[in-house]
């Protein structure tokens, strides 16, 4: 019996991963969820942004199922504070399309869900693209948690255009 | 011209505004492509769900441009570039590339 009230950010994410994976719904999890989930909650996120390729008509019936309900482009269960959002596909962070992903084990399922890497280009992307500081520090927060391959990082922000601000990136991770 | 493509005709003028002004709004694409602003929004709406456009807001008024994060942004845009080019040259003056001062003007300046 899930306790929404108390539930953890991490098993709404298993939870509907879980559930909608029963219905022949495959969804991944993106945006600021995996931060949390990777910097150990130094940035709290209350939305999970999943992609999912399947017909939104049969996702609204599945969650309807499980007991969500759909308020504007939100979905959330009573009682719980966590809100859930689709947002749309393919998985990409840039022009990057990403086809590989983490399959994260929490209580309530398995999380498929952006890899730590992945999650940092994703955030990276905002810093480069609008100059978002949060941004930037929700990348650092990941790598202060996380071992993350800083070379793969370097290649993808090579090939989107923004070597300099990585350096900045960069330079600002050393002083942590 | 690619109206079938993208299901109405309002979505393909709002995506050639924005490529060749880069932003817009609104209330000024509807003056500008002479359609209603029901039907902008609502194409706008669309766009932004779809990942391709974002708004920010400046004072009141969301402003509108292509989202630099669309991960099919490059091939679009070529895309778009080619079909605009078809367009006669009459069309696109008067509906995309309109003789409007766009630089600054000095507050107070008479003419």
């Amino acid at each position: 019996m899930i306790e929404w009230e108390k539930i953890s950010l991490e098993d709404v994410a298993g939870f509907l991963s879980e559930e909608l994976r029963k219905r022949g719904i495959e969804v991944v999890l993106v945006g600021g969820a995996c931060v949390t989930i990777y910097s150990g909650n130094r940035y709290q996120s209350y939305d999970l942004d999943f992609v999912v390729y399947e017909d939104m008509k049969r996702v609204k019936q599945a969650l309807k199922e499980l007991g969500f309900h759909e308020n504007g482009k939100y979905f959330q269960h009573r009682g719980c504070k966590w809100i859930v959002e689709f947002v749309s596909s393919p998985v990409a962070v840039g022009k990057e399309i990403i086809a590989s992903f983490e399959n994260m084990k929490v209580a309530t399922g398995t999380i498929k869900m952006l890899r730590v890497e992945d999650s940092v280009k994703d955030r990276l992307a905002s810093y480069f693209h609008w100059n978002d500081k949060q941004g930037l520090d929700q990348a650092l927060d990941i790598c202060a948690e996380r071992s993350v391959d800083l070379k793969e990082i370097e290649s993808w922000a090579i090939k989107e255009g923004f070597e300099k601000k990585f350096q900045n990136f960069v330079e600002k991770l050393q002083r942590l | 011209m690619l109206e079938k493509l993208f299901g109405n005709v309002v979505i393909e003028k709002v995506l050639f505004y924005l490529l060749v002004n880069q932003t817009g709004y609104a209330m000024g694409l509807k003056k500008a492509l002479g359609v209603p602003l029901y039907s902008v929004q609502l194409a706008l709406n669309r766009l932004e769900l779809g990942g391709i456009l974002v708004r920010q807001p400046q004072g009141k008024t969301q402003v509108y441009q292509y989202n630099p994060r669309y991960p099919f942004l490059e091939e679009l845009q070529a895309f778009l570039q080619r079909a605009y080019n078809a367009l006669p040259v009459e069309m696109r003056e008067r509906l995309y590339e309109p003789r409007i001062r766009k630089r600054p003007r000095r507050k107070g300046k008479p003419l």
